[in-house]
């Protein structure tokens, strides 16, 4: 190719100045992206994939101040010589960018339209054209078929509808490169799908550049034709998505694709963590399971959540529920963002209060008012979303372990062995919450919940907030605990391919409502790389 | 449609229903809360030796004093109902009248503090955000401090001593510019400490990035992003600034001998003119009520997430 790249990046850097010292997050990066190519860039969370893309935009976290080194150039202008002002006129005519959090990007005072009007008012287009093209580009992203869609605000949005008004936002100005920060993440599996679809289309139709990050192969593999897989700041390896995918040469690559749930393969018992892949470790088939006795049941479960204040009306969560928890088996709950199923793990525990039906642990039957005796709380536990956030900062992990027998009276065990359970050194005793990763504090958590030695685990999100291999091993950690302690667990979550792991049946939940589903269902096989076809939007 | 409408209507007629509720409420108050303090104005004037015990028997006769509260009360309900206050004990004139005369100079004073507290406290957190590293993250600051540490009554005397007594700059009596500044700041401080934490916080969200992201130059970014969603904070106290802006102006009216409700209700309650104190809280407290219930509509306006 004769052309020279629509953007170059030549031993990028970028050191970030915090409380602590400086910090370099990105350390000598350098990659080219042609007009017209879609190049993902891939590595888990702190691999400074992001701060790569948003050092291109000019957009660095407001109040860490950024020290930029190497070269940057797009179109061939000099993006770091550039004055602020220089940068604004390139932002959002020249390039788009799409972010994470769909709910949280858009500003919610303001209807959706009026801010596609405003990002095409900024790239220079005079007030009728803007107010035409809101309207052009609305079509474009496939939402035109819903009435009114310019005038409602973000709220009133859907997360893949709230995306895609975002997809809008950020082609106003006709870019020649779009960066899409983990565009999907946010999403549950099914939106997602058709997000990278339409950003597909979208790129083709446009021939414009996309530059996507994202934590996930198998997301990435759909997209696009070059991989960049980071890790600590540094390109670990580099190449076209069937070289990456088909014949990685590093290790870390490697077990990134293994160890992410659903990338093609028989079902394994665990997941490949980085560790299995340098001992040359394969885990064995998943066996199939004999379920135990039912330890906890639900029976025509209801709940409303009440409206707030004088004459507002309440909203049902679950409307008449039923399931079975089998003692030594994995049961997925799976379901879009409100569907209600976070509820049905809370009503187990006595976190809401039921308004008809029944809940049974062990055979006995427990208060409709939530209201539980320490003994039946002994049998339920909970493991929450947000490991750091379930932990007291102020206590240290061993403290923060041995409340549970404490607060139940029974006899004190060691931490060292609950840590040892959990894969995790005895030290971390003595450490506080921040001191550790999220994988290590999710593991603490399953430790604490598992101290009372409870019949059933309710884990509700617990590796949304983690990145793949330290998934992998919170969940072969669980996976481990299972079948020696005859767990039930219900395990709830939006991923479904990680459910559909994890679990050896799984429920799904649209607006309080379960359905069954057939776990032979082929998992997309992202081995296969070749380009998706749009779906009729 | 239709459902839709009654959506936003059913919590704007629960918002003026309480509203009204609580003036009730303040009703009742005033008229038992001013009859807790010993004594009443036939003691007062007993005290200061102008009557006779015979004429004090007569003179609660005569105003109805004699009776039990209860009788007192519906009759004074009856008459406010009607739309009459009644009439000062002390002056015998119609209360409606000492009212309207009072009312002039504590409403210049609240609303000219209220302008310059509005403007101050909303302009400096403003330009404070758009020149980050400037002066006005330090104004921001000064004022905040100031509000806090300064009461409004003790600046006021020392300036009547410094403006008034030393320098002979303004009169010690009857001056509504100084008074009105140093409640303005007083309300500034307050709103300005609230804004420049609420737009800082605002500042790191995930749309000002977007906002950025779109080449939007810092003041669009501030006044159409950033400002509005930390305004909806902001409006939901303006029912409080302004009850903190007209019982300030009570303070500062006395400082500065200023003829207005402050001073009215102060001799009220000494020489305990029921009726006058019950008009004036009644009057201050609905005042406050309906700035609460415009402010929780103003809210709902600027915020389609609330009342959903």
């Amino acid at each position: 190719m004769t052309l020279p790249a629509l953007l170059q990046l030549r031993d990028l850097t970028v050191t970030i100045r915090t409380s602590n010292g400086t910090i370099p997050v990105v350390r000598g990066v350098s990659f080219d992206l042609f007009a017209g190519r879609t190049l993902a860039i891939v590595g888990e969370s702190g691999s400074g994939k992001t701060m790569t893309a948003m050092s291109v935009l000019g957009l660095g976290p407001p109040g860490t101040p950024m020290t930029l080194g190497g070269e940057a150039r797009f179109d061939g202008l000099d993006v770091m010589r550039m004055s602020e002002n220089e940068m604004r006129a390139l932002r959002g005519s020249r390039i788009g960018a799409v972010f994470q959090d769909p709910a949280g990007s858009l500003n919610p005072l303001m209807p959706v339209g009026e801010q596609i009007r405003e990002a095409a008012r900024a790239a220079g287009s005079d007030r009728s054209v803007a107010r035409t093209k809101v309207s052009a580009l609305l079509d474009e992203v496939g939402l035109a078929h819903l009435p009114g869609i310019a005038g409602r605000y973000p709220h009133e949005l859907s997360g893949g509808q709230q995306q895609r008004c975002m997809i809008a936002l950020a082609l106003a100005g006709d870019p020649d490169l779009l960066v899409a920060d983990e565009p999907t993440t946010a999403l549950d599996s099914d939106v997602a799908d058709q997000i990278i679809a339409l950003l597909a289309t979208l790129q083709t139709r446009r021939r414009m550049a996309l530059l996507f990050i994202s934590h996930d192969l198998g997301v990435v593999s759909r997209l696009a034709q070059d991989i960049i897989v980071m890790r600590d700041g540094q390109v670990i390896e580099a190449g076209s998505t069937r070289q990456i995918l088909v014949n990685p040469q590093e290790d870390y690559t490697k077990a990134l694709i293994a160890c992410t749930p659903g990338t093609g393969g028989r079902p394994r018992a665990r997941l490949m963590t980085l560790d299995m892949i340098r001992s040359g470790a394969v885990p064995g088939p998943k066996r199939p399971v004999v379920p135990g006795p039912v330890v906890a049941s639900v029976r025509d479960l209801t709940v409303r959540y009440p409206g707030r204040g004088l004459f507002r009306p309440g909203h049902p969560a679950l409307q008449g529920v039923s399931l079975d928890l089998h003692a030594g088996t994995s049961l997925g709950l799976v379901g879009a963002s409100g569907s209600g199923k976070s509820t049905l793990g809370r009503a187990l525990v006595g976190l809401v209060a039921t308004q008809s039906g029944e809940i049974r642990v062990n055979d006995q039957l427990l208060h409709r008012n939530g209201h539980r005796l320490a003994s039946d709380r002994r049998q339920v536990q909970y493991v929450f979303q947000d490991a750091s956030g379930a932990l007291n900062p102020r206590r240290t992990i061993g403290q923060s372990l041995l409340e549970p027998q404490r607060i139940h009276r029974v006899p004190l065990g060691t931490t060292d062995q609950m840590l040892a359970e959990v894969g995790l050194p005895a030290d971390i005793a003595e450490r506080f919450p921040a001191e550790l990763s999220g994988g290590q504090l999710q593991r603490v958590t399953i430790a604490r919940a598992l101290a009372l030695r409870p019949a059933c685990l309710i884990c509700d999100e617990i590796t949304s907030a983690l990145d793949v291999s330290s998934q992998a091993l919170v969940l072969n950690v669980l996976s481990d605990l299972q079948e020696r302690l005859k767990l039930a667990i219900l395990f709830i979550s939006h991923d479904r391919a990680l459910v559909e792991h994890f679990c050896d049946k799984v429920l799904i939940m649209t607006d309080g409502r379960l359905a069954d589903v057939d776990l032979r269902r082929p998992v997309a096989d992202v081995s296969s790389s070749a380009p998706i076809v749009a779906e009729p939007a | 449609m239709n459902d839709r409408l009654i959506q936003t209507l059913l919590p704007i007629g629960a918002d003026i229903l309480r509203s009204l509720m609580i003036a009730a409420g303040i009703v009742v108050f005033s008229f038992f809360l001013i009859r807790m303090i010993p004594g009443d104005i036939v003691d007062v004037m007993g005290i200061q030796g102008t009557l006779t015990y015979g004429q004090q028997d007569a003179m609660r006769e005569s105003l109805r004093l004699n009776e039990g509260w209860w009788s007192q009360f519906t009759a004074w309900l009856g008459m406010v109902a009607g739309g009459d206050f009644g009439v000062s004990l002390r002056y015998g004139t119609p209360i409606l009248d000492l009212l309207r005369v009072a009312l002039a100079p504590t409403l210049i004073l609240g609303a000219s503090a209220l302008g310059i507290g509005l403007t101050l406290g909303v302009g400096l957190p403003v330009l404070a955000c758009v020149f980050p590293k400037s002066i006005f993250v330090a104004l921001v600051q000064f004022i905040t401090l100031w509000s806090i540490v300064v009461p409004t009554f003790s600046i006021g005397i020392l300036c009547v001593i410094v403006f008034a007594v030393w320098l002979g700059w303004i009169p010690a009596i009857g001056n509504m510019v100084v008074p009105a500044v140093i409640l303005g700041m007083d309300t500034a401080g307050t709103l300005a400490k609230m804004l420049h934490e609420d737009m800082v916080d605002t500042e790191r969200a995930a749309f000002v990035r977007t906002a950025r992201a779109k080449g939007l130059s810092r003041w669009q970014i501030v006044l159409r992003h950033i400002l509005p969603n930390a305004l909806t904070v902001v409006v939901a106290l303006f029912g409080i600034l302004l009850a903190g802006a007209l019982t300030g102006a009570i303070t500062m009216e006395v400082v500065f001998g200023l003829p207005g409700l402050g001073t009215l209700t102060l001799q009220a309650i000494q020489g305990r003119d029921y009726p006058v104190v019950q008009a004036v809280v009644i009057w201050l407290g609905l005042t406050v009520v309906l700035a609460n219930l415009i402010s929780d509509l103003v809210q709902r306006s600027l915020d389609p997430r609330i009342g959903r």
